[in-house]
């Protein structure tokens, strides 16, 4: 056939093609070895051209550029791109006629060829025609990653769009979402941009409202929302900003909503005013509202050898840990045995846990009241309020500071703890009382945006006669209300702080507190932040190194950008000779640690890496580097008590040097945070009896151990919720303050402002799942709850959950889990089971009778 | 003029001089009007001063000076006499600690110029002390590069002067400074004289510092805890993922071939070389090898030589053991600080000091020699090239072998797990082996075989133990393909025996029956077996989910009895009345290994002969010997 391909007659010929042609679809392929015709053909293949090369244009002409192009993926060698160069002079149509292998090759030379041409300023109108011809083909034939990869390549994104339909969305969504962690900017954005747009136009508002969290777009957001005509849906993306901490206002603007009770509804679902009552209602499902005492969590029996009584504690320590312990292990559940319990007998021996508390004691005490009757404003300010007219000024700040905890991501109509604590900023005669209202301001409207809380701060921040501690703290609140926002006045103010502040005041631990508020407005913001680096480099040497790396670390949070992790990896490498007075000189190691944790938490494969480089960072750095080593396990692993992390904590929480072992103590708590993790918790009662001469240890044991068994298991710290897609911004802030703040152990945690543990309180959230039905009541329903499988780019319906187990909802997830509703008689409205999910019946459900 | 009129009349100027671009501008508008009129602007900076001290805005004052500081020291060498002796007056007036930084920066720049301004007549007194403190740097730039008298004794005036308030700061530096002072030797004497003087009452200041430093030695020695617990027990199983933060890589998951795939690959590797940049710049600045130098010859030192191997028996606490040594007694010893104790288990083989027999080290469990013994080092000549026909078989045993190894991504894409393990039965002689051995030429991973008689051993448990042994090997050497021949020695089917050696036979089966698929998951490591006697095998054994495809031998069809043929007479010399074809068609049963047979046969006649040339003769003979062969002697057709 090939000889009749050089015959004359122009019959001949096009008989003989045809012949090849169907030769060459017909042959079986397998997947080992080439097709039998494409094996013969391929001697031929230079005959062949030549023929090509001789033929005038005609259709026949076409048709062997056809086959050439087949046959030319069989002679492949790199960088020709044979087979596109044929296929361009061939026929441009039916590209699926000669199989999937061929489409595959072609996908691959385009990419390769508009790459080349892009740097020779070529035109790519032919390629982009056969482009148009194969994302089609791919779509329709399960390969939905290969049109991206295609589409990606030669950069037109848009066509996607109109290729997806309601089979394909999902994963071609799913596979676009994953894809954005790890391309370079303004890339990433563009695809996220088009996952939005796909799930907008088949009318999944859920998913595109997570896309545009993600994207962290208010316009997109309230877009999003006000597209949503549904009111069930409306209320399921209700929950989801509820649980993401952003305000919308449903009264007027792009997101405002006519109908008045709906707007009622969804203004107390976003403002989370339900959050209490169905945190109790879990609680009271899963029976544990029983009030727990420390000791309870303690466990004291259970230790073995040495016992840490006698003398030898200190017992204003041990006070105060079981303060924070209780606190910490009946958050939010409104009732306790030490704080809100009526002393028994009235009598006058009977003293209020409060009182048993030394000085600063007494601030955290009272406000632990805060964090047991968190989200509940409605019951929990009357308890608060009485301690706010007492004459002990640290009784007061205490007071001000739980009228934060109790209003923490809970927005009241009244909102009454902007009325409560304003007028405590201005006290001057006491910085105890003014630190409490500035820490219960930044609590209570963490990520609110509230522009009253920026006019009340930044004047404290800017005046230089106010106390650096007083300025560091309101900084701090600045971050936590206005995180990943670049909010101009706030960063003004700080700035100037910092300049202002003279060597000796910036050399104090509160210095830093002002460069991690200003780090915090810009969380996530990537390049916003450099002009603000800029004069961050102009500072005073003592801070100057401080503050650009926190603010670089805190912008590219979360982003994986491997070139600053180098950076901040060539920073921890330094051998900084320090010398007694002149620690600071290597302070900016500890943040560089973070924040290399900080950049690489947001996808597995980077946290991965991270730790392998953190293991490098243990073995070489010194011993500033070594400290922060286990904050950054901790921020890579918070609440997901994994096997290595924990390991590796409990061998640095034996360390000689005694910062790192406090740090790894800390991080134990973490790691574990509301998990009651038996095995962590059998290892925290190990350690409680190996310190137990160290006050100050053992108070960090003790602080772990009742992170670990934090709302009695119910609640999370992680900052990632929504399958860990989405990070909250005040959780991380709070989570960064604490660890932050752990750096400096000795004149935090260890000392004076333990307060400062307040922090994780935004970043405290129920780890359930709660069914309600259309009403809004609970619905239980059996749900699968398992291991979360990646399920990108595969093939088929494949398991999104693995060794899962069949429970009724309410239940608890725990980091990595997922669950999947175990019954097709209802519909959740939203695609992550996760939080509060909207369940609505399934109209073509048939009961099935046995 | 105006600018800087406008700047300072500002009111705003606490606010414009936080930022730092307008900052910028107020001093290059200062600097403008310096050049041209030095006096002018200086009275009207101290102007600008005195305003802002009346209004007792305390934070602005420190800037603005940094400000006209930063202008004067530019300008410093071109201006007046009389302006630099106020701008010295101002540093006393502003007393701001940043200053100071600049101050020693400057004082080193300019020192060895204008010494002369140290001297009375232009420093103020009160700035001696804080002067003097900086000078050590400047004094060594001083004395290294331009000694000069007038200088020298500038500086001498300065620090006795000082010495009169104690300045500990001063001596600090000194002894970097003795270099600096034997370079001096080769001045005049006059030079030494005056340099002596620097240098001697900072050296009685330092005799008195030791005393100081004594009594906090003293102090009371902190409780320090106990060395912290040690975790024995079992060992872990991966001992490298338990010491470290994760040494395996993590799983990239879509396995599929696209750009996501890609991506996270490239990260991984960005991760890797961040890491080796890492580790690359610290053996730099501290070579990890010579640190460790040292330990390792003191470890050596502590551990002698020879050392005597024995076994743990039991851990009785952190610092002790009970140990037996090969020889029979049991010793209750001490183990060295330095043994890793995680790695310590009940019946793990030990080293033990020669003389004291105290634990020194531990064996790593090494790998059983049989295991070692069947790992394919050197490929087989077999290729697939020299197998006739089989072409399904070949194409069967690739897609459930080799595929899965080299292509995983195709078999996710489709959504099926691969095959674990093929088996291959059929008559003897069909090219059962032949096939295993072109697997083995063609692949890349590693290749273990074993002849299912070697798994029988002599002692209980020995057998079980070598297929424990044999799987663990591979799982370690992934990607791992097992043949085992013959397997009908050990995976016959069960049944009650009274004889210890076939219930031993039978459990070997268990244990490859548990490792094949059982608790542990196998990962790369695929199995061939070869029988053929496949109805004998136990039916555990082949079921699917441990052997995925049995792939059947049959005899040779014409079609690939021809290939056959052709194979093994390509190098043969024929005569041309070879006719292959009538042996071809015959009806007889030939297998492969029987016309290779037939082949050698015919040769070894023709040699007989003493001809260079086989015949056709020779072939009709040698396939009737050797078919007499195969039926044992039987007459043809006596059952027929």
């Amino acid at each position: 056939m090939v000889e009749r391909l050089a015959d004359a007659d122009s019959g001949v010929r096009s008989a003989a093609l045809n012949g090849i042609a169907s030769e060459i679809r017909s042959a079986t392929t397998s997947m080992t070895s080439v097709p039998k015709p494409l094996k013969f053909l391929r001697a031929h293949f230079d005959v062949l051209s030549k023929i090509f090369e001789s033929w005038p244009p005609s259709p026949d002409r076409l048709k062997l550029a056809d086959v050439l192009s087949v046959l030319a993926i069989t002679m492949h060698k790199e960088g020709e791109r044979q087979s596109l160069h044929f296929k361009l002079q061939g026929t441009v149509d039916d590209v699926g006629t000669w199989g999937h292998e061929y489409i595959r090759n072609l996908a691959g030379e385009i990419g390769g060829e508009y790459e080349a041409r892009r740097e020779a300023g070529a035109s790519t109108q032919d390629l982009m025609a056969l482009v148009a011809q194969i994302v089609p083909y791919h779509m329709s034939h399960n390969a939905e990653p290969e049109a991206v990869d295609l589409l990606l390549e030669v950069e037109q994104l848009d066509r996607l769009e109109e290729q997806v339909d309601e089979k394909n969305t999902a994963r071609t969504c799913l596979y676009l979402a994953s894809c954005c962690s790890y391309l370079p900017e303004a890339d990433d954005m563009a695809v996220l941009r088009t996952a939005y747009r796909i799930y907008m136009r088949m009318h999944k508002y859920f998913d595109a409202l997570r896309i545009a969290l993600k994207m962290n777009d208010r316009e997109l957001v309230e877009q999003t929302v006000a597209a949503c005509e549904e009111p069930l849906e409306k209320k399921q993306l209700g929950y989801l900003l509820g649980r993401h901490g952003v305000v919308l206002d449903f009264e007027d603007g792009s997101a405002a909503v006519q109908d008045d009770t709906l707007r009622e509804e969804l203004k107390a679902i976003t403002s989370n005013t339900t959050l209490s009552e169905l945190y109790l209602s879990l609680a009271r499902d899963l029976d544990v509202m029983e009030a727990k005492t420390p000791d309870e969590v303690y466990k004291m029996h259970l230790v073995e050898g040495r016992t840490p009584t006698g003398p030898v504690v200190d017992s204003a320590r041990q006070n105060l840990a079981s303060t924070f312990v209780n606190a910490f292990v009946n958050a939010g559940f409104g009732q306790d045995k030490l704080m809100t319990a009526v002393p028994e007998g009235e009598g006058s021996d009977a003293v209020h846990w409060i009182f048993k508390n030394k000085d600063h004691g007494k601030l955290s005490a009272t406000a632990s009241l805060g964090m047991i009757t968190m989200w509940d404003v409605g019951g929990g300010l009357p308890q608060v309020d009485k301690y706010l007219y007492s004459k002990d000024s640290h009784v007061v700040a205490g007071a001000l500071l739980a009228v934060g905890l109790v209003n923490c991501g809970v927005q009241d109509e009244c909102d009454p703890a902007y009325a409560l604590l304003y007028e405590s900023v201005d006290k001057k005669d006491d910085p105890t009382v003014r630190i409490g209202a500035i820490m219960g301001l930044g609590l209570a409207y963490a990520g609110t945006q509230k522009e009253e809380v920026q006019e009340l701060l930044a004047p404290l921040v800017t005046d230089a006669d106010v106390s650096i501690e007083v300025a560091g703290f309101a900084a701090l609140s600045l971050g936590l209300v206005f995180p990943s926002t670049c909010h101009a006045e706030s960063v003004e103010a700080i700035l100037q702080a910092l300049m202002m502040r003279s060597e000796s005041e910036l050399a104090e631990p509160f210095a830093k507190y002002l460069c991690l508020g200003l780090a915090l407005l810009f969380l996530g913001k990537q390049d916003a932040v450099e002009a603000t680096l800029e004069v961050a480099k102009t500072l005073n040497e003592r801070i100057s190194r401080y503050a650009q790396v926190t603010l670089e670390t805190a912008a590219y949070a979360g982003t994986g950008d491997v070139l600053k992790v180098q950076h901040l990896l060539a920073l921890c490498g330094e051998h900084i000779e320090v010398e007694e007075g002149s620690e600071w000189k290597a302070a900016h190691q500890g943040p560089a640690v973070i924040g290399i944790a900080l950049i690489a938490m947001a996808e597995d494969l980077g946290a991965a890496m991270a730790h392998r480089a953190l293991e490098h960072l243990l073995q070489y750095g010194e011993a500033a580097v070594r400290r922060s080593v286990p904050l950054a396990l901790a921020l890579l692993n918070v609440s997901k008590p994994s096997m290595t992390a924990m390991d590796a904590l409990s061998r640095l929480s034996h360390d000689h040097d005694t910062e790192v072992a406090q740090n790894a103590l800390i991080a134990l708590g973490i790691i574990g945070a509301g998990t009651n993790n038996a095995r962590l918790a059998g290892m925290l009662r190990g350690l409680s009896s190996y310190y137990y001469k160290e006050p100050t240890l053992l108070f960090l044991v003790r602080l772990a151990q009742g992170l670990v068994h934090m709302g009695k298991g119910l609640l999370t710290l992680s900052p990632y919720h929504t399958d860990g897609q989405l990070v909250s911004g005040t959780a991380l802030a709070g989570l960064l303050i604490v660890l932050h703040a752990c750096l400096d152990m000795k004149a935090t945690i260890g000392g004076k402002h333990h307060a400062m543990l307040y922090f994780l309180t935004p970043a405290m959230k129920p780890r359930m799942l709660m069914t309600v039905d259309e009403e809004g009541k609970l619905l239980p329903v059996p749900v699968r709850v398992g291991q979360a499988v990646d399920v990108v780019a595969q093939a088929g319906r494949p398991k999104t959950v693995t060794g899962f187990q069949t429970h009724t909802t309410p239940v608890l997830l725990s980091v990595g889990e997922r669950a999947e509703l175990g019954t097709q008689k209802y519909i959740p409205l939203s695609s992550v089971l996760e939080g509060i999910v909207i369940l609505k019946p399934n109209p073509d459900y048939v009961e099935v009778h046995e | 003029m105006v600018n800087y009129k406008v700047y300072l009349s500002n009111p705003g100027l606490d606010a414009f001089l936080m930022q730092p671009q307008l900052l910028q501008k107020a001093v290059a508008s200062f600097m403008e009007l310096a050049v041209t009129q030095p006096l002018v602007s200086l009275q009207a900076i101290e102007a600008a001063m005195n305003e802002r001290h009346g209004q007792a805005v305390a934070s602005t004052r420190p800037q603005f000076c940094w400000a006209a500081l930063t202008l004067a020291f530019t300008l410093y060498p071109t201006l007046h006499v009389q302006v630099r002796r106020q701008l010295h007056a101002w540093l006393e007036y502003s007393g701001h600690p940043r200053i100071s930084h600049l101050l020693a920066y400057w004082v080193a720049q300019l020192c060895q110029r204008y010494a002369t301004d140290l001297q009375d007549h232009i420093l103020p007194p009160a700035l001696k002390a804080l002067y003097a403190k900086k000078l050590w740097p400047a004094l060594r730039i001083l004395a290294c590069q331009q000694p000069s008298l007038e200088g020298l004794v500038a500086l001498e005036g300065l620090l006795t002067d000082a010495q009169a308030g104690s300045d500990e700061d001063l001596q600090t530096s000194k002894d970097q400074d003795t270099q600096v002072w034997h370079m001096l030797l080769d001045f005049p004497a006059w030079l030494q004289y005056a340099l002596h003087l620097l240098f001697c009452p900072s050296g009685a200041l330092d005799a008195t510092n030791p005393g100081e430093k004594k009594p906090e030695q003293e102090k009371k020695k902190k409780w320090e805890p106990p060395a912290p617990p040690p975790r024995v027990g079992r060992k872990q199983k991966r001992r490298d993922a338990a010491s470290g933060l994760g040494s395996k890589l993590p799983t990239v998951t879509p396995n599929a071939k696209c750009k996501l795939r890609l991506l996270k690959l490239e990260r991984i590797k960005d991760w890797l070389l961040m890491e080796e940049e890492f580790v690359q710049n610290q053996e730099r600045l501290k070579p990890q090898e010579e640190r460790n130098q040292e330990d390792r010859s003191k470890v050596d030192d502590l551990r002698g030589s020879p050392m005597n191997v024995g076994s743990l028996e039991e851990i009785i606490d952190e610092n002790h053991a009970i140990i037996s040594s090969s020889v029979g007694p049991e010793y209750y010893v001490n183990i060295l600080s330095f043994v890793d104790k995680t790695q310590l288990e009940p019946g793990c083989s030990i080293l033990l000091h020669n003389k004291v027999l105290s634990i020194v080290g531990i064996l790593q469990d090494e790998t059983d020699p049989m295991v070692s013994v069947m790992k394919v080092d050197k490929a087989p000549l077999e290729s697939y090239a020299d197998v006739g026909g089989l072409e399904q078989q070949i194409q069967e045993i690739k897609e459930a072998v080799e595929l899965p190894l080299t292509h995983p991504e195709l078999y996710e894409d489709i959504g099926i797990k691969p095959p674990k393990g093929v088996i291959l039965y059929g008559e003897p002689g069909t090219g059962k082996t032949l096939l295993a051995k072109a697997v083995a030429n063609s692949t890349a991973a590693t290749f273990l075989r074993v002849v299912g008689s070697e798994l029988i051993q002599k002692y209980l448990g020995d057998g079980p133990k070598l297929v424990r042994e044999l799987f663990r090997v591979a799982d370690e050497m992934a990607p791992t393909i097992v043949f085992i021949d013959e397997i009908d020695a050990i995976g016959t089917k069960r049944y009650e025996s009274q004889s210890g050696g076939e219930r031993e036979i039978q459990r070997t089966m268990l244990e490859l029956l548990n490792q094949m698929d059982g608790f542990d998951s196998m990962g790369d490591v695929k199995v061939i077996m070869a029988t053929n006697r496949i109805d004998s095998l136990d039916p555990a054994l082949i079921r699917p989910g441990r052997i995925d495809r049995k792939i059947e031998f049959p005899l040779p069809d014409t079609k690939t009895k021809r290939r056959i043929f052709g194979i093994h007479t390509s190098k043969m010399t024929l005569a041309d009345d070879v006719n292959l074809e009538e042996f071809v068609m015959a009806k007889d049963e030939l297998s492969g290994a029987d016309i290779k047979a037939v082949c050698t046969e015919s040769g070894l006649l023709a040699l007989r002969e003493r001809r260079m040339q086989v015949k056709h003769e020779d072939f009709k003979k040698a396939k009737e010997k050797v078919l007499y062969k195969k039926k044992e002697g039987v007459p043809e057709g006596l059952y027929m």
